[in-house]
């Protein structure tokens, strides 16, 4: 089994704020030394690894993780070094003030979001001010911060993996990076156990803002798809959802109308009758996800999604449990060597 | 003064929320092991290092140990843990903020503040904090049964936050507030050690408990050493950010000392604040004054503690305050320990004790 705690804390420590996912060259080149033959980048930014096929007769299975986060974007630099900001990505205003950040500018900088001390506060006490209306401290004079921060400098969470009781962790850009680890674990055991057909992974970019995703696998042509994001997990606020997977339950499998029903349907037979820990939700009309836009790329993707349940969604405190990474990748491979099995019988 | 940092680095990273101050006065009483005339302790914690002077003039100088922080009141069905707050917060500076929950002597485990998903809140909910009372804490655990095998009620939990140096000279951590009061206290402990001083004053270095939570040890410290004259080294909110009209600033970083002249707690004795400022002055230190009435301190009870003292409260410019990330200019950790010091080492006739 993979180390994926290591591999976690290789995919999230590096900038990947949509659209500047250029900072996880090293962890992308680990991974494609680790696995693959080969590692391009195409042209609308998705890292795409392959490892070719032993043997003629396989389908083209695709595994696709998005590995851009949400994040910020400078777009004024003020008088005494502090930035105006533009939210890449869903922002969750709750978390962001007095937040730690770590601004890619000319030099990699450490920031924090100002919050406005109790005696400035006026009026309503809990409203939340807009992303815009926020400003990171640099520490930095207005002078030396113009010389090390373009506007247009991506700044993302900072943070520190951390391990929680029962094999979970903390950390961000686990949407959907954690995706991805499952992936790469997956292709891992097919690798053990000597699966000789072809393997993709497609790391793919900007799906928090405009799913490059499309792009790549026009490219690939792929005869499946199977595409992995988080899912949010239930939590205590949530009293009356009826749908309650959480972390700790498991893939959950979605079933919907946007993706492709019957594979989907035949997945969650294959999990049932091999005892692979799931779960099945419905969202009928869109998954937000990258498995939205799959299957009608080219002339078609059979598709399917396997989510990981994650709590803090969009914070740089996701958490997700590594047990159901494995439960994830474990039954990912399972399906690629059963859809293989169809034209390699 | 990079030992000074260090030790400030050692205290901001001690576990020390209100009445749990035990590890922060572990590394204080190591760092000034055989420094000082006489150690006294009491039965809250407060703890009293005295230095033998000259004049048989008492002069008190204390910061408190103690950081804001929470204590578990309740851990519900799926393992969740609730809480009330140690000290004052604002709202919007606690979700998804990482803790270490534990107790003195315990282990300390990780946890963070937890909260439905954007992707679930509704527009109503989007532009408003959750209030404390319906935050609560994930652990990892899978259970009630499972959450009590790491933590019972009545643990505190404070913020995980590393110390960084960044920018121009800024450092960032939690618990600045008033760990910087302490580190600058053993500073100048250590300063009169290493240079074999004999002080005017009997000095009365005093690490206090219970700041945050307003019922402060400083009243019985105060009250067993009834001194003539105290200096309080605090930090203070400031708001010299991007955007703020001066009036509403409080104080500047890097501009040095905030001299206090009135606060929710005080109103200075005029003769002490232009003690403070002059003191500067003369010795090249750059002091500036609060120009904000907000917050108190421990001068509040102290110069009404046995019977009346001479107080003076002195604060380190902090953006930030009471978060996960403080941030104070370096030069202004310099400019409060050199103004401690010529104020340790002031001669009885130099003071308004005069």
């Amino acid at each position: 089994m993979a180390d994926l705690f290591d591999l976690a804390s290789r995919l999230t420590c590096g900038c990947s704020v949509s659209g500047f996912e250029h900072g996880q060259e090293e962890a992308l080149k680990y991974i494609r030394d680790k696995y693959f033959d080969e590692m391009r980048r195409e042209p609308a930014g998705s890292y795409v690894f392959v490892r070719h096929a032993k043997k003629p007769g396989y389908p083209r299975i695709l595994f696709d993780a998005h590995m851009d986060e949400v994040g910020m974007m400078v777009t004024e630099i003020l008088d005494g070094g502090f930035l105006r900001i533009a939210p890449v990505g869903g922002l969750d205003t709750r978390i962001l003030q007095a937040a730690d950040v770590t601004i890619y500018g000319k030099e990699t900088l450490y920031g924090v979001i100002v919050s406005t001390p109790p005696h400035l506060q006026t009026g309503d006490r809990t409203a939340l001010p807009k992303v815009d209306a926020l400003m990171i401290d640099t520490g930095l004079s207005k002078e030396k911060a113009e010389e090390l921060i373009p506007i247009g400098t991506p700044v993302g969470y900072r943070f520190k993996l951390t391990r929680l009781q029962n094999n979970r962790i903390c950390g961000k850009g686990f949407d959907d990076k954690i995706c991805a680890v499952a992936g790469i674990a997956a292709i891992e055991q097919l690798i053990n156990e000597g699966y000789e057909g072809e393997l993709i992974l497609l790391l793919s970019t900007k799906e928090e803002v405009s799913r490059a995703v499309v792009a790549a696998v026009y490219e690939l042509k792929p005869d499946y798809a199977i595409v992995s994001d988080v899912c949010c997990a239930w939590v205590p606020e949530n009293k009356d959802a009826k749908r309650r997977t959480t972390v700790g339950d498991g893939p959950e499998i979605s079933l919907s109308a946007i993706t492709d029903v019957r594979l989907t349907k035949r997945l969650i037979k294959f999990a049932k009758e091999n005892g692979y820990k799931h779960t099945v939700c419905v969202e009928a009309t869109s998954t937000g996800t990258n498995a939205n836009d799959i299957p009608l790329v080219g002339l078609g993707v059979p598709t399917v999604l396997i989510s990981i349940p994650l709590k803090n969604m969009h914070t740089y405190s996701e958490v997700v449990s590594l047990d159901d990474v494995a439960d994830t990748a474990a039954l990912a491979a399972g399906f690629i060597k059963e859809l293989g099995g169809d034209n390699n019988g | 003064m990079a030992k000074g940092i260090e030790l400030l680095e050692k205290l901001c990273q001690a576990f020390g929320p209100t009445s749990c101050e035990y590890e922060v006065a572990d590394v204080i009483c190591r760092e000034l092991e055989g420094k000082y005339d006489e150690h006294i302790t009491d039965f809250i914690g407060d703890h009293i290092f005295m230095i033998k002077g000259k004049s048989g003039k008492k002069l008190m100088l204390s910061a408190h140990m103690d950081e804001v922080g929470f204590m578990i009141s309740h851990v519900d069905e799926h393992g969740y843990l609730y809480f009330q707050p140690v000290g004052g917060f604002d709202v919007k500076v606690l979700c998804g903020r990482k803790l270490f929950v534990g107790d003195y002597g315990k282990e300390k485990i990780s946890g963070l503040i937890s909260s439905k998903a954007i992707h679930e809140q509704s527009a109503e909910e989007r532009g408003k904090a959750t209030p404390i009372n319906k935050m609560y804490i994930d652990i990892g655990a899978a259970s009630k049964e499972d959450a009590e095998k790491y933590v019972e009620i009545g643990d505190y939990a404070v913020f995980d936050s590393d110390f960084v140096r960044f920018g121009d000279g800024m450092i960032k951590g939690k618990a600045i507030d008033d760990r910087l009061g302490c580190a600058v206290l053993c500073d100048v402990i250590n300063y009169i050690h290493e240079n074999k001083i004999t002080p005017d004053f009997d000095l009365y270095f005093c690490f206090t408990v219970r700041e945050e939570v307003g019922r402060s040890g400083a009243v019985i410290t105060a009250n067993r050493i009834q001194p003539d004259m105290a200096l309080v080294l605090e930090s203070t909110a400031v708001a010299d950010i991007a955007g703020t009209p001066e009036h509403k600033r409080v104080a500047e970083t890097g501009k040095g000392p905030a001299v206090s002249v009135m606060d929710y707690g005080t109103a200075y004795l005029p003769e002490m604040t232009s003690f403070a400022m002059e003191l500067g002055k003369k010795h090249g230190i750059p002091c500036q004054l609060k120009k904000y009435v907000s917050g108190g301190n421990d001068a509040g009870h102290i110069h009404k503690a046995s019977g009346g003292v001479k107080t003076i409260a002195v604060s380190c410019p902090t953006r930030y305050i009471h978060s996960a990330s403080c941030v104070i200019n370096e030069k202004d950790y310099d400019s409060m320990f050199e103004l401690a010091k010529r104020t340790a080492l002031c001669s009885v006739s130099e003071t308004p004790l005069k």
